[in-house]
């Protein structure tokens, strides 16, 4: 199964300005995940006929603002388990946007969610597919998806 | 039972969405009435046996009891609530599931206002 670009690109852009009302524009391929500031990471696994990883990533102060649109809330205000269910509940729609692109007989986890200065990932047996990065509100998130070898695109 | 008047139980395991759902029913006319909401299917079970709403907008995947679990052990307990999913999976095999077992619709995430009023215009009566 070939991801293509395109695909992703229209899926994180009509999830964004649908659920968020904030625009996520395409920003080219994503960079090194290393940041002066913490990052929070929140992915969720496809497992089935096709079996891979989709990462959403970006700076905590980003993904507060995320939360502040979902929740309607000032940003500042929000307390850090409400920005990680908002984080996972983005990772989850990607995710089964993204199921449903690659295999409609798998099934999507549960999303998790991590925080750190200095992101790193790891999936032994699987390769990157797609790494692009996004700018929204000034700011950039990437969407990161990591796939079975056997089912990398072509 | 119409507009305004319908009791309606959100159940999502994300707050985040919860709010966004309840904030989109509003904009599409209902949901003037306090809405209920539910953490998983187990909450959601205890608050539609604890009072029936008119209609259960359930997510599908989540924690302690899935929606469509939810949805079955419903229908098993001869609890014919009007039921309907909104997920962010919606593949033909889930849909089909959910029809065989009395869901009335299926909203997919990311959805608009416009998704709501076209399935409850039809399913709210």
């Amino acid at each position: 199964m070939d991801l293509q670009e395109e695909d992703i690109i229209q899926i994180v852009s009509d999830i964004w300005i649908s659920m968020l009302g904030i625009d996520a524009e395409f920003a080219g391929a994503g960079g090194e995940l290393k940041s002066d500031s913490r990052m929070l990471s929140a992915n969720v696994q496809i497992n089935g006929d096709w079996e891979g990883v989709l990462t959403v990533i970006c700076s905590e102060s980003l993904a507060r603002q995320f939360a502040g649109a979902m929740l309607d809330m000032d940003p500042d205000e929000i307390e850090g388990a409400e920005v990680h269910d908002a984080m996972g509940e983005l990772a989850n729609i990607a995710g089964g946007n993204l199921k449903a692109l690659v295999d409609g007989h798998g099934k999507l986890s549960l999303p998790v969610v991590t925080g750190g200065l200095e992101l790193a990932f790891s999936i032994p047996g699987s390769t990157v597919v797609s790494n692009l990065a996004f700018r929204s509100n000034h700011d950039v998130f990437t969407i990161l998806i990591v796939a079975k070898d056997e089912y990398r695109a072509h | 039972m119409e507009g305004n008047d319908v009791d309606i139980l959100i159940v999502d395991d994300s707050k985040a969405m919860r709010m966004i759902v309840a904030r989109v029913l509003k904009k599409a006319g209902y949901g003037d009435n306090d809405l209920r909401e539910a953490r998983n299917g187990l909450e959601a079970l205890a608050a539609i046996k604890d009072h029936c709403p008119d209609l259960v907008l359930a997510d599908w995947n989540m924690p302690e009891m899935s929606g469509i679990e939810l949805l079955q052990t419903l229908r098993a307990e001869k609890i014919n609530v009007d039921f309907g999913f909104v997920t962010s999976e919606s593949t033909p095999d889930m849909r089909q599931k959910a029809v065989l077992n009395g869901a009335l619709f299926f909203i997919a995430k990311p959805f608009t206002v416009e998704s709501f009023q076209d399935v409850l215009t039809l399913a709210v009566k």
